[in-house]
């Protein structure tokens, strides 16, 4: 079980919108190959790993990294935004 | 003026949290690491003093701190509303 935090991971204060921009970073957040579907993978492995620290980087990495993806991209959708894209992200390389 | 304190706040939180995080990372395969753990226990710390400054003055991050005289938790801005409200 987790909570939601009324917060972003870090700030966000849009000045120039660009949507080509945010174009890119919707398409890293679904599909295949997004975001959101890691997440699930990850969530959804943990339980038949044979190894703690293993359901521990699962857990970690699949709530607190992609969700604050979703909560970033989900936010500057609207917002059309031009600031570093989640892929930049350390947290991030560990997906790829 | 009251904003400027409110952002203070706040961004103090997310570094702390962004900061336990990262330790936690590290420690979910180095367990046994005492930096690493005394870098996180200080983090989460000062992370939950600036969260109980922030809720005491502009309302829960979380529902569970929510309540109190009226349901404070849908009142207020949400993170991606910005300052829209």
């Amino acid at each position: 079980m987790w909570s939601y935090e009324k917060k972003l991971q870090y700030p966000v204060n849009i000045k120039n919108p660009n949507p080509k921009l945010a174009k890119l970073i919707i398409t890293q957040f679904g599909g295949p190959d997004g975001e959101l579907g890691a997440a699930m993978r990850y969530l959804s492995q943990r339980y038949t790993m044979p190894y703690n620290e293993a359901i521990g980087i699962l857990t970690d990495v699949g709530i607190e990294d992609n969700y604050c993806a979703l909560c970033e991209v989900a936010k500057d959708l609207p917002l059309l935004p031009l600031h570093t894209p989640p892929l930049d992200k350390p947290s991030t390389a560990v997906f790829r | 003026m009251n904003d400027n304190r409110k952002e203070t706040l706040m961004r103090k939180i997310q570094m702390y949290a962004f900061t336990a995080h990262e330790c936690a990372l590290y420690l979910d395969c180095h367990p046994n690491n005492k930096q690493a753990l005394s870098r996180y226990s200080k983090a989460i710390k000062a992370k939950n003093e600036a969260v109980a400054q922030y809720e005491g003055l502009y309302g829960p991050i979380t529902v569970q701190s929510a309540g109190g005289n009226d349901w404070n938790w849908v009142k207020g801005a949400w993170p991606w509303q910005n300052k829209e409200d």
